[in-house]
């Protein structure tokens, strides 16, 4: 569950507990009104009752003189008008608070009620009976006996009346007091869920942030400190867990990053590295025959100034020694320049259609003095039916030559085989040519080191064979210019082949292709 | 006397060079190709002093200055160094492994003689 959800859902059920209280209040009050109003109006019942009861008492005390008078005397007094108008209105009057009655009497009082008002008819009667006719002297008159049992039966049904009012009341009381029990109890209940719930919310929100935090601070502090391995375990899926996955995607990257420029920054090095090392080489290798050079011209001059008619024939061999050296410098200084042509991308391949097997017997006949100054042959084993290839045969040729007479140099009294053939590399014919020594041979960490600038097999072939030390790295950069490239397969005291491949384009597809470049060009033109 | 030098060089250009100046000026001079046959012309010849190219093949030269060095009957041969590097740690180098001078190439020839008289004077003195 996320954080947002946790909190809104600890919100709703805060707002929950506090509606059940507000209407667990309004509830008790509502009770409790109802309870008051019904307690009122018994109470009022009650007095309106025991008024009831008085007024009777008096009314039959005042008419029961009257009659016990007029039976015990013959010559009784007669009654004013007056006053027999007087207790007729009182009666009428009781009358009148009996029917009041029944309006405030409660539900449960009903019954009584009606006995009260029966009883009561039976002694308005009686009582009326009496009045009317007391002057007249009338036998039908009610008697004090019949009047005594009327009255005990009015005030006893009052009374009942009221003992059942009394009882509903307390009935009332007993409910209201209920009620509000009920409604404290559940108050208090709602109050303490909600403060349990609240501080319990409280402190589990707290724990949590404070854990969560602290694995987030841990890892930024891991982070800070260069330690970008470091990853925060998986403590939860909401936003702060999203923020701990995100924020080891960022180390992750800037590890990445960090590796990216380490690595760029060691190629660099390296390649700065290799650069002072060609210079330091370049320095060694052009001071050599420039010493020479420098040596041989100096001796020539003392000679000459110690003896002015020394001989030509005599000079003449040092001589040949400062114009070799000269070569030398100038084959070094042209590689040079082509070394760093090619490395600058000022190198300009000039495809043309030449006759490979014609200029490889080209560049043997040439080098055939070579081969012969360590009595070596030379033997062509090229392909019959080999087509003309489209490269640089300018290249070609150097490539041959720089192979061929390397082959020469490091072979003695044995055979050198130039061979060709076709194959297929992805889908795409290639000329493979191969030249193949019997001469002294590498091992395996000289073979990997052979096309790279300067740093030949071993200096001290260098040294013993001669060279640039730069031949096989510029023939490497040719196969690779013209779409091809060399290889090298050696064993030491066994002999050395150079395999040389370049991709064969049949004239065919060529002019295919320069076709559909042709048409893309017009219609370009025309758009 | 003439005094016996031992040039160590494996370019044959300059081994030439060197050889027939150097008997110009009257020393005999003693030829090698390279590290273990610079070893071999010691045990052969008795030498006043080396001209040791650093560059050589099959031994180099800086390994066979130590074991010049590390040969009782040979450690007071004062060693001149010739090297080709323009690396200025070769200096530090050559003294490191008991050469006693160094001179880079192209060789200035006047520069390289004073320093062998001057070596060999004081081969003299100490000896005597």
């Amino acid at each position: 569950m996320s954080l947002g959800q946790r909190l809104a859902l600890s919100i709703f059920a805060i707002l929950l507990f506090f509606s059940i209280n507000v209407a667990s209040y309004f509830w008790g009050s509502k009770v409790r009104s109802e309870g008051l109003t019904a307690l009122q109006s018994s109470v009022g019942s009650q007095l309106l009752a025991t008024q009831v009861k008085k007024e009777l008492e008096d009314k039959h005390k005042k008419i029961l003189f009257f009659s016990t008078l007029k039976e015990t005397t013959d010559d009784f007094e007669r009654l004013a008008k007056d006053e027999i108008r007087s207790l007729r209105d009182s009666i009428e009057k009781i009358a009148l608070q009996i029917r009041q009655l029944e309006n405030v009497i409660s539900e449960d009082s009903i019954p009584a009620y009606s006995l009260l008002s029966q009883h009561f008819a039976n002694l308005h009667t009686l009582w009326k009976q009496l009045l009317l006719h007391y002057n007249t002297g009338n036998v039908s008159q009610p008697n004090s006996t019949q009047l005594k049992d009327a009255y005990q039966l009015a005030v006893s049904s009052v009374s009942a009346l009221q003992s059942k009012e009394t009882q509903v009341a307390d009935k009332y009381a007993v409910q209201m007091d209920k009620n509000i029990a009920v409604t404290d109890r559940i108050n208090v209940i709602a109050f303490l869920s909600s403060v349990f719930l609240t501080s319990s919310l409280g402190f589990i929100l707290i724990r949590y942030t404070n854990r969560s935090l602290s694995q987030l601070m841990l890892g930024v502090h891991h982070v800070a400190e260069g330690d970008l391995e470091y990853r925060i375990p998986e403590f939860s899926k909401d936003e702060l867990g999203e923020l701990a996955v995100a924020f080891n995607a960022m180390a992750g990257r800037l590890s990445q990053a960090i590796d990216q420029v380490q690595r760029a920054k060691e190629n660099a090095d390296q390649a700065n590295a290799a650069k002072g090392m060609f210079l330091a080489n370049m320095s060694h290798e052009l001071r050599t025959p420039l010493n020479a050079i420098i040596g041989y011209s100096d001796m020539l001059s003392e000679e000459i100034n110690e003896d002015g008619n020394v001989a030509g024939e005599v000079l003449a061999p040092d001589i040949t020694r400062i114009a070799v050296a000269g070569k030398h410098l100038s084959t070094l200084i042209d590689n040079v320049l082509d070394l760093s042509k090619v490395e600058s991308g000022k190198m300009q391949v000039n495809n043309e259609w030449f006759d490979a097997t014609a200029l490889i017997g080209e560049v043997v006949s040439t080098i055939s003095p070579l081969a012969d100054q360590n009595d070596n042959t030379i033997v062509l084993a090229l392909l019959d039916e080999l087509a003309p290839l489209y490269a640089d045969a300018t290249k070609f040729r150097q490539l041959f030559f720089n192979l061929l007479s390397n082959a020469c140099k490091f072979t003695n009294k044995g055979r050198i085989t130039i061979g060709s053939s076709l194959i297929d590399r992805a889908g795409l014919g290639f000329a493979q040519f191969s030249v193949n020594d019997t001469g002294i041979g590498m091992n395996e960490e000289q073979c990997e080191k052979v096309f790279d600038s300067f740093v030949q097999a071993d200096q001290s072939t260098t040294k013993k064979y001669g060279g640039t030390g730069l031949g096989l790295a510029i023939s490497r950069q040719f196969c690779q210019l013209m779409g091809g490239d060399i290889r090298v397969q050696s064993e030491p005291d066994v002999g050395t082949t150079f395999y040389i491949e370049l991709p064969l384009t049949h004239q065919q597809e060529t002019e295919q292709l320069q076709s559909v470049t042709g048409d893309a060009a017009s219609s370009s033109e025309l758009n | 006397m003439r005094s016996t030098l031992l040039i160590v060089e494996d370019n044959e250009m300059n081994r030439d060079l060197l050889s027939r100046r150097l008997q110009k000026k009257g020393f005999t001079v003693v030829l090698a190709v390279d590290g273990v046959d610079a070893m071999q012309r010691l045990n052969e010849v008795e030498v006043d002093l080396v001209l040791m190219d650093m560059n050589l093949p099959v031994q180099d030269g800086w390994t066979t200055c130590q074991m010049i060095k590390g040969r009782p009957a040979l450690n007071h041969i004062p060693i001149i160094a010739l090297t080709a590097h323009a690396m200025t740690n070769d200096r530090e180098r050559a003294r490191a492994v008991g050469c006693t001078e160094y001179e880079t190439k192209p060789i200035n020839f006047q520069q390289l003689l004073g320093k062998i008289q001057q070596l060999l004077v004081r081969q003299t003195v100490t000896h005597h």
